[in-house]
C-alpha cells in the first residue's frame, strides 16, 4: 500500500497519555473498597522463625490482617521447572533461606497504616549459618548440562597447540533491574472468580500459574495489566507477592491493593546473578580462531536454579574450529536470580568481545579485521545457514560512521586537553525469537477494525506497532484499527521476553488480518455486531531449514580523565542487521535505549552485597547508579533493514536486547585504548583506572 | 514511619518554645533528608515543627562587607544569589554540583548543613551502626567501605559528611547564627560539626532546642577565582567520592577544603599552610596535598581516595591559579 503507515516513524498511539499521567498503571487501578497491603521481607538471610511477634502491629490503627507462615490459607506447590526455579511456596513455613524472603503480608485501611503497622512486626528468629560468596573453581558448582553447553571438537587440545593465544577470567557483578514503575499487585474475588491487576510481562502464563496454585479453573482467572512501566527481564516470574494478595482479599472478603517499595525490589524481584567467565582463545597467524573455550559460573539461590547463559553468542558470533561452552552455578543464600536485559547475551559478550580485542592484541590485527576474518555465513552447531546474516556489512558501514580509520592504535596515543580518547568495539549477535501467538479480529460495520491479543506493552510501544501491522494488511488507515492487549481474556500470545513479541505478535496479526480481510470479502454487508476470526501463527523455529539470528556492529569513544579516572562515553555508533523496520522512531529508540543499558551495565551498575551478613547494600536509585542523562552522548543507530525473508511474513526481528549485547565489550575495550589498563571486572570504576 | 503531630511556626521564639515543650520534637524545612530518614525509621519524631514559613529566607549585605544568608533560602537560590556568583563563587559552583534540581528548589540553607550521613549501614535499620544506635559497631569499618572516610575517622563509625555547600562554606569560613530559648549565639562553622570519635550519634554542637536562623560569610573581595572539583560515580546526582573547593583572593589567599573524605568538611590547613608564600606551581600543589593527607588512612575499599584527593586538589588549585 502506498501511504502504509508500516515502516513509517509514527509516534507511540499512547504519547500524549504516558507523559501527561493520564495512562494508568496497576497501582491506579483501586476497586471501591479497596485495602491497601504492604509486605514485610527478611533481612537475614538463613534461619528459623521461632515466634511472629504481631500484638503491636494487629492493635495498630486500621489494620485488618496479618498473614504470616502460620496462618496463610492453603496453597498448591509451584509447579517445577520454572525457568527462575522458584520452588518454594510463599509464606511455606518458618525456614528463612535467603535475604529478602516474604515473611508477612500487612492489610489496612490506608497504605500509610500498613506501612507503620508492618514496622511494629517482628519475628524472633535462631540464625543460621551462611555463605553468599563464590569464586571461579567453587568446589560447590554445578553443571545442570544442556543445549546451551556445547562441545565442538576438542577445544582444549586446540588451544594447547594454537599460535596465538589469549586465557582471562571476566566478571560481571549482580545487577538489578530497577525499572521505573515497582511491582503492584490488585485482587478482587467476585464469588469463585478472581480478578487481578499485576505489573506482569506473562499475563497467560500467570494464570496458569495461578490456576494450579489456587487450585482453581483457569477460566475464573482474569489478568490484566493495560501497560507496564518497564520490565526488562522482571515482572514474569515472582508470584509471592501476587499470592499473598490474592489470599488476603478472600480471607476480608474486600480488594486488597499491594505495591512494592524500591527497596524491596531489590531482594523480592530477581535479579541478574554475578558471573565469573574463563574465556580461551586460539588462532592461527591470520587470526583464524581454532579454539574457542568459554566456562561460565554465576551465583544463584539454594531455592532456585538459575543459569547465566553466557556462552550463548559464543557459541553463534564468530566461526571456530572447536567450541567449548559450559555454564555452571554455585547455589548460595541468596535470593532466585531470574532473565535481566539480554540474560547470557549481554555479560557473556562483554568477556568475549574483551578477549577477542586482547587476542587482536597478540596478533596484531586491527580488532575489527580480525572480527572480518572470523565471519561465518552458518551457524556450526546445527550445520544450518543463517537466515540473514551480514555482519560484515554492519562492522563495515559502523566502522565508517565511527571513523574508525582515524584510531591510532596505540594505547594513550589520542588525547583531547586533559582526557585520554579511547576508541573500542565489538561484534553483536542476538538470537532472533519468535512464539506462538493468536489474535482475535473484528471488522465492524463502519470499517473500523478491532485486534485484541494478550500481550504486553513493557514500554517498546507494542500497541502502536501491531495496529500498524493491522492497517497495513487490512490496506486502511492507521486510525482505522484499534489494538488492544493487556488482557488473560484475549487469546494467548507469549510473554514479553527474549525480545519475540514484535515477531511473534507481528506475524500472527498478520495472518489475523489476512483472514479478517478474506472473512469480510465473503459477505456483502458486515453484520451490527461485525465480523470476528480468531487465528495466529504457530512457528516451530527448530524445523526450519535456517538459524534466525540478528547480528550488528558497535564502536565507542571514551573520554578518561588521566588523573581522576573518570570514563565518559563521548560517542556510540551501532549499525544493526535486525530484518525489517516496522517502525524506525520505535527501532532506534528500542536500540538507543538498549545501548544506554548497556553503557550502564559497563560503567555504573553494581548491587552491593556485604558477605559477612548477607545483604544487599545499595537499595535505592541514589546508591544504584543507572545513567543519568549527563552519562549519555550522542548515540547514532542505523539498522540496514534488509528484511529476513525466512522469518515470518513480516521478515522483522525484534530490537528489545540486542542494543545491550556487545556495548559493554565496545566500552571495555574503548577504555584499554585510552588508557593502556585493561579492566576485566564491571562496572568499570575510576578507582579500577587510577 | 510513625504518626506525628505537625505544627506550623509563626515566629521564631514561638518555634524554639515549641521545640522545648516536647521531646521528640523536630524542625522541618525542606525536609528533603529528614522525611527520607524518618521513612525508613532511622529516625523518630512526633512533634515536626515546620519552620518555613519564618522570615529567614533573605540573603542581605552585612555592614563590614559580609553578607548574611537567611537559614531558608533554598540551595538553588542561594547558588544563583548575585552576591555569591560575585564574591563567593565557590559557594554556587559547590551547591550546582550537589542533589538535582528539584532536590536543590526544595532544600534549604539551614537543612543542608544539617543533613545526614548516606552511608548504607546507617540507612539501614536492620544493619550494625553506632551513629544510628550506639553499641551495634560500624556496620562500614569491615564492610563494603568504598564510599567512606579517609580521615578524622574512629574505630566506632567512618562516614563521611555529604554536603557539597558545607565545603565551600567550611572553606569560607562561614559562620552559623542559631537561636534557642536560651538565647542567640554564633558557632563558627569549623566548630558545627563533629568528629565522630565516641560519640558518633552526635552530628553537630547544634544545643538541643537550638535553630540556625542565618550563616553569614565574612567579606570577600570581587576578584576571588573559585573551582569546585567534585569527583564521583557518575555525572550528576551523585554524592562525592572526593570533592575539593578552592578559592584565591587579589591578596593571593587560598582557602581549601575537602569533601567525601571525613565526617565533617574538612579544611586543608596543612595544604593551605605549605602554599602560603609559595609560587603555584603544580610540584607546589602535589606537595601541599601530600602534606595535607599525609595522615590519611584508607579501608579495604577506599584507600584509592588518598591518591584521588591529592590528584583532586592539585586539579582544583591549577583551576585557580
Amino acid at each position: 500500500m502506498a501511504d502504509s503507515p508500516l515502516g513509517r516513524p509514527i509516534e507511540r498511539i499512547d504519547a500524549v497519555a504516558r507523559v501527561t499521567g493520564r495512562a494508568k498503571y496497576v497501582a491506579e487501578f483501586r476497586p471501591v473498597g479497596m485495602l491497601h497491603a504492604v509486605f514485610v521481607d527478611s533481612d537475614v538471610p538463613a534461619g528459623k522463625i521461632t515466634a511472629v511477634r504481631d500484638e503491636m502491629a494487629k492493635a495498630a490503627p486500621g489494620v485488618r490482617l496479618i498473614l504470616t507462615h502460620l496462618n496463610r490459607p492453603p496453597l498448591a506447590p509451584l509447579p517445577k521447572g520454572s525457568p527462575g526455579g522458584e520452588t518454594r511456596q510463599v509464606l511455606q513455613d518458618d525456614q528463612i533461606l535467603h535475604y529478602g524472603q516474604h515473611l508477612a503480608l500487612v492489610a489496612a485501611d490506608t497504605f500509610e497504616q500498613a506501612t507503620y503497622a508492618a514496622s511494629l512486626l517482628h519475628f524472633d528468629i535462631d540464625r543460621g549459618s551462611f555463605d553468599v560468596t563464590i569464586r571461579a573453581d567453587d568446589p560447590r558448582r554445578l553443571v545442570p548440562g544442556g543445549e546451551n553447553d556445547t562441545k565442538r571438537g576438542d577445544a582444549e587440545a586446540a588451544f594447547a597447540n594454537a599460535l596465538k593465544r589469549h586465557e582471562a577470567v571476566y566478571t560481571t557483578p549482580t545487577e538489578h533491574h530497577n525499572p521505573m514503575e515497582t511491582v503492584a499487585t490488585t485482587a478482587e474475588w467476585e464469588g469463585e472468580k478472581l480478578h487481578l491487576f499485576e505489573t506482569t510481562r506473562n499475563l497467560k502464563g500467570l494464570q496458569t500459574l495461578l490456576a494450579t496454585c489456587l487450585q482453581m479453573p483457569k477460566e475464573n482467572i482474569h489478568v490484566q495489566c493495560p501497560i507496564v512501566g518497564g520490565a526488562f527481564g522482571s515482572k514474569g516470574f515472582f508470584y509471592g507477592h501476587i499470592l499473598m494478595t490474592i489470599l488476603a482479599a478472600k480471607v476480608l472478603d474486600r480488594p486488597v491493593g499491594l505495591v512494592t517499595t524500591r527497596r524491596q525490589m531489590f531482594g523480592t524481584q530477581g535479579h541478574r546473578p554475578r558471573t565469573i567467565q574463563q574465556i580461551s582463545l586460539g588462532a592461527n597467524e591470520d587470526g583464524n580462531l581454532l579454539a574457542t573455550r568459554h566456562i561460565s559460573t554465576n551465583d544463584t539461590s539454594t531455592v532456585s536454579r538459575f543459569i547465566e547463559h553466557c556462552g550463548l553468542t559464543t557459541q553463534k558470533l564468530y566461526a571456530s574450529k572447536t567450541l567449548h561452552t559450559e555454564h555452571g552455578h554455585v547455589p548460595v543464600a541468596l535470593p532466585g536470580p531470574i532473565f535481566m536485559r539480554a540474560p547470557g547475551e549481554a555479560p557473556g559478550p562483554f568477556a568475549l568481545e574483551s578477549a577477542m580485542d586482547e587476542l587482536a592484541l597478540v596478533l596484531g590485527v586491527d580488532p575489527v579485521e580480525l572480527r572480518l576474518r572470523n565471519d561465518t555465513a552458518i551457524d556450526a552447531d546445527t550445520g544450518k545457514p543463517w537466515s540473514i546474516r551480514n555482519f560484515r556489512m554492519c562492522m563495515q558501514q559502523a566502522a565508517d560512521r565511527f571513523g574508525w580509520a582515524a584510531r591510532n592504535p596505540k594505547p594513550r596515543s589520542m588525547r583531547a586537553g586533559r582526557d585520554l580518547v579511547g576508541y573500542g568495539c565489538a561484534g553483536v549477535g542476538y538470537r532472533a525469537n519468535r512464539s506462538k501467538s493468536t489474535v482475535r479480529a473484528t471488522m465492524r460495520p463502519d470499517g473500523s477494525a478491532i485486534f485484541q491479543t494478550a500481550a504486553h506493552d513493557v514500554g517498546p510501544g507494542t500497541a502502536t506497532v501491531m495496529a500498524q501491522i493491522a492497517a497495513d494488511t487490512l490496506g486502511v488507515s492507521l486510525d482505522k484499527v484499534r489494538y488492544v492487549i493487556g488482557d488473560s481474556n484475549f487469546p494467548p500470545s507469549p510473554a514479553a521476553g527474549g525480545s519475540q513479541t514484535a515477531a511473534s505478535v507481528g506475524n500472527a496479526t498478520v495472518t489475523a488480518a489476512r483472514a479478517l480481510k478474506e472473512a469480510v470479502a465473503k459477505v456483502e454487508k458486515i453484520p451490527h455486531e461485525g465480523i470476528t476470526v480468531e487465528t495466529g501463527d504457530d512457528p516451530h523455529l527448530d524445523k526450519d531449514p535456517y538459524v534466525y539470528h540478528s547480528w550488528g556492529a558497535v564502536f565507542a569513544e571514551v573520554r578518561v580523565d588521566e588523573d581522576l579516572g573518570t570514563v565518559r562515553c563521548a560517542r556510540f555508533v551501532g549499525v544493526y542487521d535486525v530484518g525489517r523496520v516496522l517502525n524506525p522512531r520505535l527501532v532506534y529508540s528500542q536500540l538507543s535505549g538498549g545501548i544506554v543499558w548497556g553503557l550502564s551495565m559497563a560503567l555504573r551498575e553494581e548491587t552491593l552485597i556485604d558477605p559477612r551478613l548477607g545483604v544487599y547494600l545499595n537499595r535505592d536509585l541514589s546508591e544504584y547508579h543507572v545513567p543519568v542523562n549527563a552519562d549519555i552522548p550522542r548515540i547514532d543507530v542505523a539498522c540496514l533493514n534488509i528484511p529476513d525473508p525466512h522469518f515470518g511474513a513480516l521478515g522483522a526481528h525484534g530490537v528489545g536486547e540486542v542494543g545491550i549485547a556487545g556495548t559493554p565489550g565496545a566500552i571495555a575495550n574503548a577504555v584499554y585504548h585510552a588508557t593502556g589498563k585493561r579492566v576485566r571486572d564491571l562496572p568499570i570504576t575510576l578507582d579500577k583506572l587510577l | 514511619m510513625n504518626a506525628f503531630e505537625y505544627k506550623r511556626a509563626d515566629n521564631i521564639p514561638g518555634a524554639t518554645k515549641d521545640h522545648a515543650s516536647h521531646d521528640g520534637s523536630k524542625y522541618l524545612g525542606g525536609g528533603t533528608n529528614l522525611i527520607d530518614l524518618m521513612k525508613y525509621d532511622v529516625e523518630h519524631h512526633t512533634r515536626l515543627i515546620d519552620v518555613t514559613r519564618l522570615p529567614l529566607a533573605k540573603i542581605e549585605e552585612l555592614p563590614g562587607g559580609g553578607l548574611r544568608i537567611g537559614a531558608l533560602v533554598r540551595n538553588s537560590d542561594l547558588a544563583e544569589d548575585p552576591h555569591i556568583l560575585q564574591r563567593y563563587g565557590v559557594l554556587s559552583k559547590a551547591l550546582l554540583a550537589g542533589a538535582s534540581p528539584q532536590l536543590r528548589n526544595l532544600a534549604t540553607t539551614g537543612g543542608n548543613l544539617l543533613q545526614r550521613t548516606r552511608c548504607y549501614y546507617f540507612y539501614d535499620t536492620a544493619l550494625p551502626c553506632n551513629k544510628r544506635e550506639p553499641g551495634t559497631g560500624c556496620g562500614a569499618l569491615g564492610g563494603f567501605n568504598r564510599i567512606h572516610a579517609i580521615l578524622g575517622q574512629s574505630d566506632q563509625c567512618i562516614a563521611v559528611h555529604p554536603s557539597d555547600m558545607a565545603v565551600a562554606m567550611r572553606a569560607l569560613d562561614a559562620t552559623i547564627n542559631v537561636e534557642g530559648p536560651k538565647g542567640k549565639r554564633v558557632i563558627p562553622i569549623s566548630d558545627f560539626h563533629r568528629l565522630p570519635g565516641n560519640t558518633p550519634q552526635i552530628d553537630t554542637n547544634l544545643g538541643p532546642d537550638e535553630l540556625i536562623v542565618s550563616i553569614d560569610l565574612p567579606a570577600a573581595s570581587q576578584s576571588t577565582k573559585s573551582s569546585y572539583i567534585k569527583v564521583r560515580d557518575r555525572q550528576s546526582y551523585a554524592f562525592a567520592l572526593v570533592s575539593v573547593a578552592a578559592s584565591l583572593d587579589s591578596s593571593g589567599k587560598i582557602r581549601l577544603a575537602l569533601g567525601g573524605v571525613a565526617h565533617k568538611p574538612w579544611r586543608a590547613e596543612k595544604a593551605e599552610e605549605y602554599l602560603s608564600g609559595k609560587p603555584m606551581s603544580a610540584e607546589n600543589f602535589r606537595a601541599a596535598a601530600e602534606a595535607e593527607l599525609a595522615d590519611a588512612k584508607g579501608y579495604e575499599h577506599n584507600a584509592f581516595k588518598i591518591e584521588l584527593a591529592k590528584r583532586a586538589i592539585v586539579r582544583a588549585l591549577a583551576e585557580i591559579a
